[in-house]
């Protein structure tokens, strides 16, 4: 968007008493290759294109967006969002364009490689899981990648604009016998070109997924009832995200919907749990050179040592409840107005090893790795499937065990991790909210929490 | 450029670049809301988007590619990204539709005088709304979620054959979020639903609703673990079904992602169930008279007492199998053709609630289920947080809570044995009533 139009818009919000204006504008070309029973079954590409405008006032947002970029489509939109204001006569400062904080390399471009690259790499995987076992009935494997340009524009005279190139493989294996059918996945995902997709060991990936599959297949069901669980490092990560993570988010907390309200500098954890969320590491999936208001991104310290030091923050909810914005305002698209969300969260490594948790669990769990899950941020409420669980039985891990759910509460469960290992791993994941879906990491090293309701069969 | 230029530009061009075969799906959705927070607007939001999406078919291989810049330049860049993909795919031999005969049914998908709705008005009702619920009942802590709005979508189809057709909808939802606290227990409730008939709408309803799902859930005990008969209330029967509705698909059978595979004309489930696909049920955001693909829809019996008598077809899933699509294409522009039910409909028996909770001495009644990342529909696998509440001898003990259900959605659906005599008054695209099941893990 050229500087002049944009002023236009800026000084019309401003005009009608906004104390706030931005503006966002996307062109995001994102292309996939989907491999399945034996063939590419699916090619597509496709251009998203579009302009978020938000008049702030106070802690109020209005917010509207288009895929038209004329100029008149746009003042007219800034007109309507402008329905609640009050006239004003605030000036909008100069612009000069900026670039966004380099927080990636980029080798191979995709937009460049294009889609017939992906090829090899797809049957690679699909070659590697099918030759595991003649029980794995079907996979799935595709590569997608992303290019988003963004350009910023406010009314404090911002004008940046950024680049973010993102790569995601996936390989889901089905396994299946006399009628039974287990499925597992591996996805991971980098903010890198195709240089990414060159680095992976594919064949263990798909390996590892087809093995995941063929385990639980024959696995037996775990009696469900509350037990210590030992949890597996890398995506378990995703229990603290969903529900720790979420209601540490401004756009929780200024709704009074969160269990975390006014307990900043309390101690909300066990002393061994250390919990940050990162935008900054280097080609990782979640990171920002600066989010989705323009602001750099940053190492956030949320808990240390068991007390709770920060939340994470966009501008409306920093200046609301007045607290520094920590760069995590995030969106899916254009289509959506930004929120606090986290980008890379993970608990620290710890000292506990392994052995050792496991040794001091007499009858218990071993999620090895777990699948999705949900949390109700208002009343902490969670619900997470295991994806692979072992049982524990006297201090040494016995058995697979599937239909395993872990249910509870996540301000309940944080003063309950009471061992942490050293084993930290970050994996890559796609976390849906109020704006929307965005990539974030979660992590954490394998951890033990003292008690948990495990679901499963009677 | 107008979208029905857009679509005749891309199917010209597709021509033009060599395609023998296309088809293109264009969409436009405008929507206007606002949330309400402490009697003040906290968020609105305007917004219009739009965009083309288009199948090509080259040497019977398939390409899709999609814009939201509906500019010539974009739309020859996005066709010639598609014809591009053709390199890379498999073969599908199929043939897009020649002609396409709409049956003359009204769905009532528009709704003009809803379109009036202002935002001024939606504030007014979002006040009200929040102020009744926050006076409803002294336990209320918190109404955190409160929001209206209203949305207009339009959407056309076109192929190469000149088969041409379009749909036009709108709605207006409401909808809140109480959160109610007493002796250290939270508990959420949520009402929301599309309101066609403003006349009808009333904000304290709503309010009231809400926080009485919150309200009944407080002073949870605990019950034992073990096999208990559950009613799935019909609030929650529809999402039990919709999380393995993929299962029917024709196309799921074919890639080993469904345990319904060659499993046509086989008892499957109670001889209480039937399940149908009903597609031109007015009001009901499901209706439509064509699919993605350009055939005309119509009604199907997929579970018929208890025996499975079809999947659903697109046309390329029914190509594998040559036979004819059932009209179940799924699409919208930035997507690739899927497949789905248009409205998935359990029919009504004719046991009421008080009958079903009478059916056993003990039994649950469930009426939150939360998450479903336990559940898979390739394999039916369902284990599933739950609440809900303790019946004995037909009445309410207590409320339940923190438990699980665990078992398998195919054993399940075996031992359906009492089905509801009404429906959630939520406006869905699934229309499922109670349903009682014999027996489930339940662990707490």
């Amino acid at each position: 968007m050229n500087p002049s139009l944009a002023e236009k818009i800026i000084d019309l919000g401003l005009g009608a008493g906004a104390d706030f204006v931005d503006i966002f504008e996307e062109e995001t070309r994102e292309a996939s290759v989907l491999f399945k029973d034996n063939k590419v079954e699916s090619a597509k590409a496709g251009t998203d294109y579009g302009i978020g405008i938000r008049l702030v006032y106070g802690a109020s947002v209005v917010y509207g967006f288009t895929s038209d970029e004329s100029e008149a489509a746009l003042i007219q939109l800034t007109q309507a969002l402008a329905y609640q204001g009050q006239v004003g006569n605030i000036s909008a400062l100069p612009l000069s364009l900026t670039q966004a904080p380099v927080i990636q390399s980029v080798k191979i471009d995709p937009r460049t490689s294009g889609q017939g690259a992906k090829l090899d790499w797809l049957r690679r995987a699909n070659t590697a899981a099918r030759s595991y076992s003649p029980l794995i009935g079907q996979v799935m494997v595709s590569a997608v990648d992303s290019v988003s340009q963004i350009h910023i524009l406010n009314s404090e005279g911002l004008n940046l604009s950024d680049i973010r190139t993102r790569c995601r493989f996936s390989v889901q294996v089905t396994a299946q016998d006399q009628g039974q059918l287990f499925v597992a996945r591996e996805a991971p995902g980098a903010l890198q070109g195709h240089e990414f997709f060159e680095s992976l060991n594919i064949e263990q990936l798909s390996t590892d997924a087809a093995q995941r599959a063929l385990l639980m297949l024959h696995a037996g069901y775990i009696e469900g009832k509350k037990m210590p669980v030992v949890m597996g490092n890398g995506f378990g990560g995703v229990i603290f995200h969903e529900a720790c993570g979420h209601p540490l988010e401004t756009e929780a907390i200024r709704r009074k919907a969160s269990p975390f309200v006014g307990k900043l500098g309390e101690a909300i954890a066990h002393e061994k749990v250390t919990a940050l969320d990162d935008g900054t590491l280097f080609n990782v999936w979640g990171s920002l050179g600066v989010d989705d208001e323009g602001t750099p991104t940053q190492k956030t310290v949320l808990i240390e040592r068991g007390k709770l030091l920060n939340y994470l923050s966009d501008r409306v909810g920093a200046k609301e409840l007045g607290l520094p914005q920590t760069g995590s305002a995030r969106r899916e698209s254009y289509k959506y107005a930004p929120v606090s969300r986290m980008r890379n969260t993970y608990i620290a490594a710890g000292t506990d090893a392994l052995t050792d948790m496991l040794a001091s669990v007499d009858q218990g769990l071993y999620a090895k790795k777990l699948g999705g899950g949900s949390v109700n941020p208002a009343t902490g409420e969670f619900n997470f499937a295991v994806e692979e669980g072992y049982a524990i039985r006297s201090g040494k891990i016995a058995h697979p065990v599937r239909g395993a759910t872990l249910i509870g509460k996540g301000h309940e469960i944080l003063p309950l991790i009471s061992m942490v290992g050293p084993d930290l791993e970050l994996a890559a994941g796609m976390c849906g909210a109020s704006s929307g879906m965005v990539p974030t990491t979660v992590g954490q090293p394998s951890l033990k929490v003292d008690s948990i309701l495990v679901g499963g069969r009677a | 450029m107008k979208l029905e230029d857009a679509l005749s530009f891309a199917l010209d061009t597709a021509k033009q670049q060599g395609a023998q075969a296309a088809d293109v799906w264009v969409g436009e959705n405008t929507s206007e809301g606002l949330e309400v927070f402490e009697q003040k607007v906290k968020n609105v939001e305007l917004s219009t988007s739009r965009g083309l999406g288009i199948r090509v078919f080259h040497g019977e291989r398939p390409g899709y590619a999609f814009t939201e810049k509906l500019s010539i330049e974009s739309i020859k860049q996005t066709v010639s990204d598609a014809l591009s993909h053709t390199q890379l795919t498999a073969p599908l031999p199929l043939e897009l539709p020649a002609k396409l005969n709409l049956e003359p049914i009204n769905l009532n998908l528009e709704h003009p005088v809803l379109l009036n709705i202002d935002l001024d008005t939606m504030k007014n009702h979002g006040f009200e709304m929040e102020a009744q619920a926050r006076q409803a009942h002294q336990s209320v802590e918190n109404v955190p979620y409160t929001a209206l709005g209203k949305s207009k979508s339009q959407a056309l189809f076109g192929n190469h054959q000149g088969v041409f057709a379009q749909k036009k909808a709108n709605d207006f939802y409401a909808g809140l979020g109480v959160v109610a606290h007493a002796e250290g227990i939270k508990k959420m409730g949520y009402y929301s639903n599309q309101i066609t008939n403003l006349a009808q709408f009333s904000p304290s309803l709503y309010a009231h609703r809400a926080v009485a799902r919150a309200v009944e859930m407080l002073g949870p005990k605990p019950v034992p673990s073990g096999k208990y008969p559950i009613i799935l209330s019909n609030r929650v029967s529809p999402a039990f079904f919709s999380m393995y509705s993929s299962a029917f698909f024709a196309e799921a059978a074919q890639k080993g992602q469904s345990r319904l595979a060659g499993k046509t004309g086989q008892i499957l489930a109670s001889t209480l169930l039937t399940l149908s696909c009903e597609p031109h049920l007015p009001n009901h955001p499901g209706s439509r008279l064509f699919d993605g693909e350009g055939v005309a829809t119509q009604a199907l019996k997929v579970i018929h007492e208890g025996r499975l008598e079809t999947l659903l077809y697109n046309l390329e899933s029914a190509s594998r199998e040559k036979r004819s699509s059932t009209g179940h294409a799924s699409r919208g522009y930035s997507g690739q053709v899927g497949t789905s039910f248009s409205n998935l409909v359990v029919p009504l028996d004719s046991k009421n609630l008080t009958q079903l909770k009478s059916s056993h001495n003990r039994c649950l009644y469930i009426t939150s289920l939360e998450g479903s990342s336990g559940c898979s529909a390739v394999s039916g696998e369902l284990s599933i947080g739950a609440q809900g509440f303790l019946i004995e001898n037909g009445e309410m003990v207590h409320p339940v809570d923190r438990i699980t259900l665990s078992g398998n959605f195919f054993e399940l659906i075996q031992k359906i044995e009492g089905i509801g005599d009404a429906y959630s008054d939520q406006m869905s695209s699934v229309r499922v009533p109670d349903i009682l099941i014999s027996s489930i893990d339940v662990a707490s």
